[in-house]
């Protein structure tokens, strides 16, 4: 066991190291980034302005160096060994390029020697490696990434954690029964509804309900005067508002943050019991029909029994996988469900900072999520040798 | 003897999307208390659906029992509730599978799954359940029984799994013991322990097995009936002697053909039935052996031959009387060699 995880942390370790690289790179070369905004405000932007810029986002920096700046703070100048400077005359980037006219290629090179009068280390990070994501650079200019996860990390969590457990409750007997009693007319209906369920792309329900409960809500009062008028945005008010003709709410109450849920609760909600009833409806229809089950009636146990004791064991198993990958979710939130309901959480600060060429906040979305999902993986392995006897490391 | 266990006109079928599998056709047949009755045929003959619809274990939809009784010790299983049957299974009927292998919950260890049904139906308590599982594995031949019960299935061989299932089976101490080719799955030796081993519980314990196989050569030694299926229809029955020596069916000589024997020297091939096995789904007005029989007539494509009795004990279910046939057959193979 000790040699199985000393294997697989070596292996996650290379997985992360490989998945930032990467992004960093496809980062690097997709179109966009701080200067897209300015070079269409102002037309006539001169190389030295130009320059000007790139350099105050470390843009100069060919992306290897800016890679590993981001990920251990490094470089920041020549070398110093014994009293001596090494490789200082080694170009880092490129300050200003050439124009056609001059011949191209670079017409002011930075050299490690400049690093730390140009870029010194604070405008950087000291590297993700030492905990240091970096500032942000469009989306709140300034404010270091860490500070920006961390405050947007607690409306994710909270939405996720009450979709999850909500969806547990529903998926797992909903699943169960379905597959006990196949071929009901339940089974039937369970099914189809299933399916359309995890077909519908995403924002499709979130929109159907702000549709229902916000846009069209005042209609639906004048017919039923019982029908609510809920929310669509954020995590609470800012001014009082009406649910119904009889209920003023009032911002930042418990009602008000608990009205605010209900919309995209249900989207996550109706999106994972879905998919997750299919998924457990097929593992059980599997596993009852395994020799085992039906020893376990040939002994004559109760059919509660049978389903509980010596089916369900088995049919949740594969089920694990599933449930570990809600980890890296929690962290980095349903994107399209956040961004549908303005909902201040992860994924929508995502969505920003795609948006707006916010690397820092991206890359380090990127990276944390990453680390988080080959965490959840190793977890997921480590729980199916607990649950099932025949695995073993 | 007694009648322990008394089928009568038992028809089991499968409502399936291509149509109704009629797997089990109105077979009839008993068996008396201790005895050993051996059930055999090629797979897909309905060996397995046939004993497992005697405590409608049969998955239900889509199989359905649609005619028939089994009466077992004076009451009709197929008339009982749930209730009352759970009662009788693993408890007065026990039954064992194929394959030991899947047959066991992966994730219990032995010791749950044996007492578990000692809890159930001998109302025992865990420790009492415990004892007992321990003296049963020593029972079956299991060693270090006391060290084992906290083992999963995996970490047994396959031979003692299946000593482990035969165990559970008579935990209970039945009445009547189901084994549905319960060596099938093992290599040879294995195989040879196993029936030793059944054989010297039932003279222990003296209940009465119904021993399913598509090998006539295990039979031999260990059945004192057998009963031959083939498309869901008994198509001969008789005690060991007679049927192995006299063999009034057409399969039943293609069986007894095709084992391998060693007393008939090397150049004497093994002679496999030819043909297919027939289609389930079309249920015949003919003779369901006569698009595979050397002896078909004409009339074996107007008429389903019934089962009836050819000599006292001995029925068999075909329109021809073999009992010459084969005789000249056996001649000619001995003038041959
Ligand atoms: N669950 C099922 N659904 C449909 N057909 C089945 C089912 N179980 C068995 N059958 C059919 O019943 C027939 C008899 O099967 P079985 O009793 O298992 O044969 P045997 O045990 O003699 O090998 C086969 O044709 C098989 O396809
Ligand atoms: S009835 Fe005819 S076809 Fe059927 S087994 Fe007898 S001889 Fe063969
Ligand atoms: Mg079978």
């Amino acid at each position: 066991m000790t040699a199985y995880l000393i294997r697989r942390l070596f292996q996650m370790v290379i997985v992360v190291f490989v998945v930032s690289l990467f992004m960093f790179f496809l980062f690097n070369i997709a179109p966009g980034g701080p200067l897209t905004g300015l070079q269409q405000q102002q037309r006539r932007i001169t190389p030295e302005e130009k320059a000007r810029i790139r350099a105050q986002y470390e843009l100069d920096l060919y992306w290897p160096v800016r890679y590993t700046r981001w990920l251990v703070g490094q470089p920041q100048g020549p070398l110093v060994i014994g009293g001596q400077e090494w490789f200082a005359n080694v170009p880092m980037g490129c300050y200003l390029e050439a124009t056609p006219e001059e011949g191209g290629g670079c017409a002011d090179y930075v050299y490690l020697s400049e690093m730390p009068e140009l870029h010194p280390p604070i405008k950087s990070s000291r590297g993700i490696l030492f905990g240091d994501f970096g500032n942000s650079t469009v989306v709140q200019a300034g404010r270091p990434v860490w500070d920006l996860l961390a405050s947007r990390l607690m409306a994710t969590v909270e939405l996720q954690v009450i979709s999850l457990v909500l969806a547990l409750v529903i998926a797992i007997p909903l699943g169960i029964y379905s597959a006990v009693n196949q071929y009901s007319k339940f089974d039937y209906t369970f099914t189809t509804a299933a399916f359309v369920g995890s077909s519908m792309p995403t924002f499709f329900f979130g929109l159907l309900f702000i549709l229902l409960f916000t846009v069209l809500a005042g209609r639906a009062q004048e017919v039923w005067p019982w029908w609510p008028t809920l929310p669509p945005g954020l995590r609470e008010a800012v001014r009082p508002y009406d649910v119904a003709s009889w209920l003023r709410v009032q911002p930042g109450t418990p009602l008000d943050r608990f009205l605010h849920l209900l919309m995209p609760v249900a989207v996550l909600t109706i999106f994972s019991v879905a998919a997750w009833s299919r998924f457990l409806r097929s593992s059980m229809l599997e596993v009852l029909r395994q020799d085992y089950v039906r020893t376990a009636r040939a002994k004559g146990l109760v059919e509660r029994l049978v389903i509980n004791k010596h089916a369900l064991r088995n049919a949740l198993i594969p089920f694990i996988t599933i449930l570990v990958l809600q980890i890296p979710i929690f962290f980095a939130g349903a994107i399209v469900t956040e961004t549908v309901f303005a909902w201040p959480g992860m994924g929508r600060l995502y969505f920003d900072a795609l948006n707006r060429s916010d690397y820092n906040i991206a890359l380090a979305f990127i990276y944390v999520t990453t680390i988080l999902t080959v965490v959840a993986t190793l977890l997921g392995d480590i729980l199916y040798s607990v649950v099932d006897p025949r695995i073993r490391y | 003897m007694p009648k322990l266990l008394e089928v009568k006109n038992l028809k089991t079928q499968f409502f399936t999307q291509d149509g109704v599998v009629h797997a089990v056709n109105g077979i009839s047949y008993y068996v008396n208390a201790g005895e050993t009755v051996a059930i055999v045929g090629e797979s897909g003959s309905g060996k397995s659906v046939g004993v497992m619809s005697l405590i409608r274990l049969i998955p239900q939809p889509p199989g359905k029992i649609v005619d028939g009784e089994v009466m077992f010790d004076g009451q009709d299983l197929l008339k009982l509730s749930e209730d009352e049957l759970r009662d009788i299974r693993g408890n007065r009927i026990a039954m064992i599978f194929q394959d030991p292998m899947t047959s066991l919950n992966p994730v219990l260890t032995i010791g749950r799954q044996i007492t578990e049904a000692l809890e159930l139906h001998l109302n025992m308590n865990k420790d009492q359940a415990r004892k007992r599982a321990v003296q049963l594995l020593e029972m079956v031949g299991i060693p270090g029984a006391d060290s084992r019960l906290d083992d999963y299935p995996h970490q047994f061989s396959g031979g003692m799994r299946q000593r482990v299932m035969i165990a559970m089976g008579l935990s209970c101490d039945p009445q009547l013991l189901i084994a549905d080719e319960p060596t099938t799955a093992l290599d040879v030796t294995i195989q040879a322990q196993i029936v030793d081993l059944t054989r010297r519980l039932q003279d222990e314990l003296g209940m009465a097995i119904i021993w399913i196989t598509h090998d006539l050569g295990v039979v031999a030694g260990m059945a004192d009936r057998v009963i031959v299926m083939y498309s869901g229809f008994i198509v001969e029955e008789g005690n060991v002697n007679d049927l192995y020596g006299k063999p009034r069916h057409p399969y039943t000589l293609g069986l007894l053909r095709s084992i391998p024997r060693l007393d008939l020297g090397r150049q004497k091939r093994l002679i496999p039935i030819d043909g297919l096995p027939p289609d389930l789904l079309e249920p015949p007005t003919h003779c369901p052996f006569a698009p595979r029989c050397s002896f078909v007539q004409d009339k074996c494509w107007q008429e389903n031959p019934p089962l009836v009795e050819v000599t006292p004990g001995h029925k068999a279910a075909c329109w021809v009387d073999i009992s010459n046939v084969q005789v000249q057959v056996s001649a000619k193979e001995e003038a041959a060699s």
